[in-house]
């Protein structure tokens, strides 16, 4: 689910850029930092705009100051349970990937109802019930996130489909 | 007789328990404002084009901010502003009737047949609306829908 939420950094800036120009630097600073960033629990998409940079502090011993700054940002976390739509990445034998925005969640062959079946036409290999679902690479499901396991920079997510209304998507 | 007064911060919360299951556990984005995958969409078009008008700053070419950007081009369910904005409308009257913002959210992103579907597909809604009213909504919500 996509937030607007107000979050908080601090910025050290050298010396060297004191002067006039400190609070652009500031913002170039947090633009290069945050946006596109991930905490592990959530990826901040984009900074709408900023609140509020504090005065500046000097950090006692090295002649860094120090600058709080506040801002919105979008923020994209997903949770546990929550319903998604998706694109399907790639698919192998024991199951599917699926990209939700910037996180990759797997579907696992547990996960997906067992009329499904992982068949090879060709070249592309795909789950289908030879009726009306398929799901191939570039169709777009609805699936439940099932866990989510998160690492400073990184995100993975398990999902199902095994559900009533989830599956992929008519077109 | 009563220690010294703690001056430490409070530790953080424990995370990794958040869910949105039968019962709703945010953690820190509880009562955050939420946004629809088609409210998002034009939220990024919108700073898309302030960027562009004040020619400052390069729009974001984060990797996370890509894909984003394409995720919300082709699963939003409403492309064009104006229905974004009247869907916005529609369910913001959900929000008086005890629906959270994670739902009214989730209801305006996933769009919903039937209130049997919704309330499956976000099982927190279970107790705090009932189905005439919620369909009602979300035959008012599905009129607006584009299907071309």
């Amino acid at each position: 689910m996509f937030f607007v939420k107000v979050l908080e950094h601090r910025i050290h800036l050298h010396p060297s850029f004191f002067g006039a120009q400190a609070s652009d630097y500031i913002l170039d600073q947090l633009y290069r930092d945050r946006e596109g960033s991930n905490t592990g629990t959530m990826m901040i998409v984009a900074i709408i705009d900023v609140d509020d940079i504090s005065e500046p502090k000097i950090v006692p011993g090295s002649g860094y100051a120090e600058y709080d700054v506040s801002y919105r940002a979008i923020v994209w976390r997903p949770f546990r349970g929550e319903v998604v739509d998706g694109l399907v990445s790639s698919v192998v034998n024991n199951g599917f990937f699926v990209d939700v925005g910037g996180l990759s969640v797997f579907v696992s062959k547990a996960m997906i109802p067992p009329q499904l079946k992982y068949t090879v036409e060709g070249a592309t290999p795909s789950f289908t019930d030879g009726v009306d679902q398929t799901v191939e690479r570039g169709s777009q499901v609805r699936l439940r996130i099932k866990g989510i396991r998160g690492e400073m920079g990184q995100m993975f997510a398990i999902g199902s489909i095994r559900e009533d209304y989830l599956g992929p998507l008519l077109q | 007789m009563a220690g010294p007064p703690s001056l430490s911060r409070h530790r953080p919360l424990p995370s990794g328990n958040e869910e949105a299951t039968t019962t709703l556990t945010l953690g820190d984005m509880t009562d955050v404002p939420t946004l629809s995958v088609s409210e998002c969409n034009e939220l990024l078009h919108s700073l898309e084009k302030q960027a562009e008008k004040q020619g400052s700053r390069a729009t974001a070419s984060s990797d996370v901010y890509l894909k984003t950007r394409e995720y919300v081009g082709m699963f939003a369910r409403f492309k064009d502003g104006k229905t974004t904005t009247q869907v916005d409308h529609i369910t913001l009257t959900l929000l008086e009737k005890g629906v959270g913002m994670f739902e009214r959210a989730q209801l305006a992103s996933l769009c919903p047949d039937t209130a049997e579907e919704a309330k499956t597909l976000v099982p927190s809604l279970e107790d705090k609306i009932d189905d005439e009213t919620l369909q009602a909504v979300l035959d008012e919500i599905s009129k607006l829908r584009d299907f071309s």
